[in-house]
């Protein structure tokens, strides 16, 4: 029938093609691929085909009763999806395996990224022991001016670093970095210089140490032994300025150091970075708005935080203290700007290059979120256990993506192009299949459990008021 | 024009030592006289008078007699608590001299529908108005600055302080990041000056939608570390601020009548003795006549305990030699440390043995030339039980001989014994 119903379309004549008794002889036909096999509740993966003749029909909650058993500390990403149509199932990933094995978000604009990831934040607020950090470069998690993890009733859980305090309602704190934090080998994989400015960095870092940055701004001269001759060139010092004022906003004027950004400062943020640290292993969500930030600065930002944390994870591992650790898990947008194979060519590897391959035994994951999967090593890519497929129209990303993906979604090409906003497919080496599901939006998903409590003061006593 | 005088961390009645205890009430009495001199309007004190909430009665009688001595020049001084004034019931000695009139608390704070509301007291003389949050126990003062009314606040007219004793959290010194801290952006806006305390640091600084923010740091130092920090060139002092409508100048003024002396030695890689005998010749040639010498011995010592190092010889030598007061810091001194091994349960003792004896290696001098396995050994010789009926000498001389095999020197001892 099928072969023949394909003749009739072949002869153009498609629609216009009458039949004499159409409800008897007319089908739909469904292609079905098997999935999971359920043998007495439990699934397993299948090696056989349904019997011949089995009865076909849409997939149900009851049929999915499975995947309603207990998973420890449970990371929902939405419920199962049939079609177009939800179901009541959700599904959830266990955040203490999922999230240090890495988890990577990929589709074009407008597809429900930053929902997802809203959504993902927001159940984070309520597992223990596990420290996100979230580099925010659209200002867009925190909520500012609308639903966000600000109204989550757990907020003490959240700290928020913003460099625009005096316009956040609630407790914001200044993104201030002093340039002491700063480190040459933060710049490593995101600015690149030349072998002369690095050798001068290197030599200004031996001399001041900490106070490095601000001697190359001051302009003051490194000099060899004998005390004659300057060690750096005056037009590589020059340029070196320049860059650190291009990214770090930072610049001399009558003999004062000052801060065009505001958040690289020499007088303030001597505390930030060991604070936000100390934040994530008390498994709190730290989110740093970096809109304000030219991309570099954004990415040095994040270079300084995970860098520092990355070290501490190595030491604790050393030390054999990991296990009583938080999990840490970094959300960083656009990740191939870090991760791309063209700047890890060209640059060298970066911290965040170093987590995807090592983090895991770190207990440090990624959140790795990108348009743009074909920019990402195949060898990063599949260290990204879990992915969160929403719908991308460009095939060859979509290619890149099923070449590896934890399942095998060969078929599903046309399915991923044709997921709507909110639609994604889960694959992930701890399900045992790529499941379809259904992204709730945030403002419905938060609906009910929005805070309440920051209304009312807490009673003191009279004495201490 | 006029001017006030911003003092915070007094700490009062923290040191045990006759010279420090003068020296810290001093500082007060200089601060004061300095203020007086500068003919200041009015005195802010953000915090922390005294070193606890009652204190020894000697410092508060020297402290009564300064405040008298201002409430007679018509001086008056503006406070609010600090973490070490709090008393939840209201009997600090800030308290009892707030009764007796010598000075006054504005951290006046009350409860109303839409969170905590905070008064303004008005200075008479300059019409400044004042208003502040006092510091609780391990920075609980946090919940009133979460439900701060702060609208009000901002929308009073004129020329306007905030006192607080709070570190805030951007100021924090990266030293000091474990201490719990206030973000900025809870406190009220566009007040004219932010009078802080609690940090023991100097900090100035102007910020945008705020205003002038200034912690003075401490006027003497309550603790080792800040005398240390004295010893090594930081200056300690006060503020007077000159203001009409807006703040005019910013003046610190230092309180440098302490002369220190500073002394640092690294022990690393010498035995406890070298190190105390080297410590005291490098100490017998330091001028320290008059001067609060602090000693900071750090160091992982190769050899001997780190008791060896006798803080009361040094300190003894020292004050024989004329210091004022010696304080030494041997918080960073230690032995060589053992290394820490794990073991896993499910091994047979004899492995365990063996594991232990490979990992300590590093730890134990006599290890290193000799094999792990010659160890073992020996370790199986040293614990065989004695025999039933085996005679006490018997089984000690077999040991020995033994012992003496497994070491190789039965063959060239073995003749002589």
């Amino acid at each position: 029938m099928r072969e023949l119903a394909s003749g009739i379309q072949l002869e153009n004549r498609g629609s216009q093609v009458e039949f004499l008794d159409e409800e008897l002889r007319n089908y739909i036909i469904a292609e079905a691929k098997t999935i999971l096999q359920i043998r007495n509740g439990k699934p397993q993966l299948p090696k056989r085909l349904p019997k011949f003749f089995t009865h076909v029909r849409r997939i149900e909650d009851d049929d999915l009763k499975f995947l309603k058993k207990e998973i420890e500390d449970p990371l929902y990403l939405g419920n199962v999806r049939s079609g177009s149509k939800e179901l009541k199932t959700k599904i959830h990933v266990n955040a203490r395996e999922a999230i240090p094995h890495h988890i990577l978000i990929p589709a074009t604009t407008g597809r429900g990224k930053s929902n997802l990831v809203k959504v993902m934040l927001w159940e984070l607020m309520d597992i223990e022991n596990i420290g996100m950090l979230v580099l925010d470069p659209h200002d867009e998690y925190y909520g500012r001016n609308e639903k966000g993890l600000k109204d989550h009733p757990n907020q003490e859980k959240l700290r928020y670093y913003t460099p625009e305090i005096s316009k956040v309602e609630g407790e914001a704190i200044s993104l201030n970095i002093n340039l002491r934090s700063i480190r040459p080998e933060h710049f490593d994989g995101i600015v690149e210089f030349t072998s002369a400015q690095k050798d001068a960095i290197k030599l200004y870092h031996n001399k001041f140490e900490e106070n490095w940055i601000q001697n190359i701004i001051r302009g003051e001269k490194v000099e060899n032994q004998e005390g004659t001759k300057e060690k750096v060139s005056p037009s590589t010092l020059s340029v070196l300025q320049r860059k650190f004022d291009n990214i770090l906003g930072i610049y001399e004027e009558e003999g004062r150091l000052e801060s065009r950004g505001g958040v690289f400062t020499t007088d303030a943020g001597d505390s930030t970075i060991k604070d936000i640290i100390k934040s994530l292993e008390d498994g709190e969500i730290v989110i740093i708005d970096t809109s304000r930030l030219m991309g570099e600065a954004e990415l040095l930002v994040g270079s300084i935080i995970v860098g520092a944390l990355f070290n501490k994870y190595q030491k604790y591992k050393a030390e054999g203290k990991l296990e009583e650790k938080p999990i840490i898990g970094i959300v960083i947008e656009e990740a191939p700007r870090v991760l791309g194979k063209e700047v890890i060519e060209r640059q060298g590897h970066n911290i965040y290059s170093t987590i995807a391959r090592e983090g895991r035994k770190f207990n440090i994951g990624l959140v790795a979120i990108t348009q743009l999967v074909t920019l990402i090593p195949r060898t990063i890519l599949a260290n990204m256990n879990t992915k969160i497929i929403l719908g991308n129209e460009m095939s060859q990303e979509r290619s890149e993506i099923i070449a590896s993906a934890s399942q095998d979604l060969s078929d599903d090409n046309r399915a991923i192009a044709s997921l709507d906003r909110g639609e994604a497919i889960v694959t992930s080496i701890f399900t045992k299949f790529a499941v379809p599901i259904k992204i709730p939006l945030f403002e419905e998903h938060v609906k009910d459990k929005i805070s309440e409590t920051k209304e009312k003061p807490p009673l003191l006593s009279p004495e201490d008021l | 024009m006029y001017r006030f005088a911003h003092l915070a961390d007094c700490h009062l009645g923290a040191h045990r030592y006759t010279e420090l205890k003068r020296l810290e009430l001093e500082s007060f009495e200089r601060a004061i006289k300095r203020s007086i001199d500068s003919k200041v309007d009015f005195i802010l004190i953000s915090g922390d008078l005294f070193h606890s909430n009652i204190p020894n009665m000697e410092v508060v009688k020297g402290v009564a007699k300064i405040l008298r001595g201002l409430k007679e020049a018509k001086i008056p001084v503006y406070v609010c608590y600090g973490s070490h004034d709090y008393s939840p019931t209201r009997t600090s000695m800030i308290d009892v001299l707030e009764s007796a009139g010598l000075l006054k608390r504005v951290d006046k704070i009350r409860r109303e529908e839409k969170g905590y509301t905070l008064d303004f007291t008005a200075d008479p003389v300059t019409g400044a108005k004042l208003t502040g949050i006092s510091a609780r126990r391990m920075s609980m003062e946090i919940e009133q600055f979460r439900y701060l009314d702060r609208g009000p606040l901002e929308a009073e007219e004129g020329f306007k302080i905030f006192l607080f004793h709070s570190a805030i959290t951007e100021f924090k010194p990266a030293y000091l990041s474990e201490m719990e801290s206030i973000p900025l952006n809870l406190f009220p806006q566009g007040f004219d000056y932010y009078a802080g305390g609690h940090l023991h640091e100097r900090i100035e600084k102007y910020e945008e939608d705020y205003g002038l923010i200034v912690y003075p740091g401490p006027l003497f130092g309550s603790y080792a570390t800040d005398l240390e920090a004295n010893a090594n060139g930081k200056q300690r002092g006060f503020y007077i601020i000159e203001f009409d409508d807006t703040i005019q100048s910013t003046n610190f003024m230092p309180l440098d009548f302490v002369k220190y002396a500073y002394f640092e030695y690294d022990v690393t890689g010498k035995g406890s003795q070298e190190a105390m005998d080297d410590i005291i010749s490098k100490l017998q040639v330091c001028d320290v006549e008059d001067k609060l010498v602090m000693v900071k011995i750090l160091g992982e010592l190769s050899s001997g305990k780190t008791a060896d190092i006798d803080p009361l010889r040094i300190r003894n030598l020292l004050m024989e030699m004329g210091a004022l007061h010696v304080n030494i810091n041997r918080h960073g001194l230690k032995r060589r440390e053992r290394r820490r091994i794990r073991v896993r349960f499910d091994q047979d003792a004899s492995k365990i043995e063996k594991i232990l004896f490979k990992e300590n290696r590093e730890n134990l001098d006599v290890l290193r030339e000799c094999d792990v396995d010659v160890a073992k050994e020996l370790l199986d010789v040293l614990k065989r039980d004695r025999k039933p009926n085996e005679r006490r000498i018997d089984y000690e001389d077999g040991m020995f001989r033994d012992a003496l095999r497994v070491l190789s020197l039965d063959k060239s001892l073995g003749d002589l014994l």
